[in-house]
């Protein structure tokens, strides 16, 4: 009986005194993957593409998205789905932040501007910024596009980002069904916890 | 604790932490979930390792004020003990992977003891970049308190439990936790009345856990040694102890929703020496000692009983 009063009496002090040993606003950050895939219309060779809108609060659980402080890209993917023997394919993903002007974000397929259609074969396995593939390449204005979209979410909860893919297959026809290409930006945003 | 002030702030950083490492309650889930649920398994690994060696240590301490246990007759103490593992600075960093593909490979970055967490930008494609999370726990201390009846004595031999049990709601911040931890000892210089000692030799074994993500288990044997002289009674002993930290969740980082993950981390600290003072006048009892092993912790108390 005395251990449990002595205990009491201490809750009742420290709920009063008010000291805490967890740090104020300490980071974490949440992973999170934008992964719109585009079909590729099976049938004679040709143009492909899409619209995808996405809005990154949907991504983030509720108790993080109203503390966010900062985020970043650690890596790009494509992958292609489904099989395709003798096709070539390239393209570039563009963005664009709540409707604005979009921006080129990724470049598939060979040489130094990536812009050569390459074998759809290499993208059976996912090509990634991170493993130095020769067939996906980057552009700094899109990039940041996406940064401000992660940024601007404790401000802006209904801030949106639109991915527009604009390709090309060529090579062996028919196309086959069942192809896609399917894109993986793999972020992080920073959210601020226990916040004064 | 020379202060009632730093007892309340010791205290506060307890509670604080048990509210921190206890998870969701109707109101609102803990900044350690949130945190611990974003990281893979072996992310959660190097962060957590440190809360586990320390909070081990402070799991197993504080069990002994004495060697001395009466041959038979009643014999029974009822003490509130504290316990304060330091927070050393190897304990606030450790080495985490880089995502795959990065250079370099791998980064130091804090701890859940630690400052800032780092962030590794890749070698090859500086837009590319990764951070880790931040420490949660500021404090130079873990701190424990536990509540231990002390019964004996049956032939020389004492038994003594240890047993916390926090609703769902003393206040609406205070989600459930369970510890329980209870222990055998055996009067040994019965048997060697040469030695001018108090012996005794016992095993404790204790167990804490909050809910389905922290399950804790340790288990320690050893030896004690007390002189008395008048209401100061000198002790120590020696002691193997082992435990376990079990963390299980299900990841919500987005790369392996859904997932369960299940960290298993054993406690640095296998053996500790102990050294102490405890003060008897009547009924009441006030103790202190030091613990020293791969993990050096404090434990102290005061108590009613004889």
């Amino acid at each position: 009986m005395k251990a449990k009063l002595l205990l009491l009496v201490l809750l009742v002090a420290l709920m009063t005194n008010g000291s805490s040993c967890i740090n104020e606003g300490f980071i974490v950050p949440v992973n999170l993957k934008i992964n719109p895939c585009y079909n590729i219309n099976s049938g004679p060779i040709g143009p492909f593409g899409g619209i995808q809108t996405v809005y990154p609060v949907n991504l983030i659980d509720e108790s993080f998205a109203e503390n966010i402080k900062g985020a970043r890209y650690y890596d790009i993917q494509v992958t292609g789905n489904g099989s395709y023997a003798g096709g070539n394919v390239v393209g570039v993903v563009y963005v664009s932040l709540n409707g604005g002007a979009e921006q080129p974000l990724l470049l598939l397929g060979g040489g130094a501007s990536h812009a050569t259609p390459v074998p759809y074969s290499s993208f059976a396995t996912p090509q990634s910024l991170l493993g130095t593939s020769p067939y996906v390449g980057t552009s700094a204005g899109g990039v940041a596009i996406l940064t401000n979209a992660l940024n601007q979410l404790s401000t802006n909860p209904n801030t949106y980002i639109t991915l527009r893919a604009a390709g090309q297959v060529s090579g062996t026809a028919p196309v086959p069904s069942g192809l896609s290409v399917c894109i993986a930006v793999l972020a992080q945003a920073d959210a601020s916890l226990n916040n004064p | 604790m020379k202060s009632p002030r730093l007892l309340v702030a010791v205290v506060a950083c307890m509670i604080s932490g048990m509210v921190v490492l206890t998870p969701s309650s109707a109101v609102a889930q803990s900044e350690f979930e949130n945190t611990i649920k974003q990281f893979t398994g072996d992310e959660a690994k190097g962060y957590m390792q440190p809360g586990a060696d320390l909070f081990g240590a402070d799991m197993m301490a504080g069990q002994y004020r004495s060697a001395a246990i009466p041959k038979m007759g009643l014999s029974i103490s009822l003490d509130i003990i504290a316990m304060a593992a330091i927070v050393g600075d190897n304990q606030k960093t450790f080495t985490n992977k880089s995502p795959a593909g990065f250079s370099p490979g791998t980064y130091s970055t804090a701890t859940i003891f630690g400052g800032k967490g780092s962030t590794v930008v890749d070698a090859n494609l500086p837009a590319l970049s990764y951070r880790s999370a931040d420490g949660i726990l500021n404090t130079s201390l873990v701190p424990l308190a536990v509540p231990q009846l002390r019964v004996g004595s049956f032939y020389g031999t004492e038994a003594f439990v240890r047993f916390v049990s926090i609703p769902k709601s003393i206040t609406k911040s205070f989600p459930d936790v369970s510890l329980f931890g209870g222990g055998v000892r055996h009067n040994v210089s019965q048997y060697l009345p040469m030695v001018p000692l108090d012996l005794a030799a016992g095993i404790f074994y204790t167990t804490f856990k909050t809910g389905d993500l922290i399950d804790f288990k340790g288990f320690s044997f050893g030896v004690q040694a007390s002189k008395e002289f008048a209401i100061l009674t000198v002790y120590g002993g020696l002691a193997y102890e082992s435990c376990t930290l079990k963390l299980h969740y299900t990841s919500e980082n987005q790369f392996f929703n859904g997932q369960s993950v299940d960290v298993t981390l054993d406690g640095q600290n296998t053996f500790r020496a102990t050294a102490g003072v405890n003060l008897s006048l009547a009924f009441f009892h006030i103790f202190v000692d030091a613990n020293v092993g791969n993990v050096t912790n404090f434990s102290g108390g005061i108590g009613f009983g004889f």
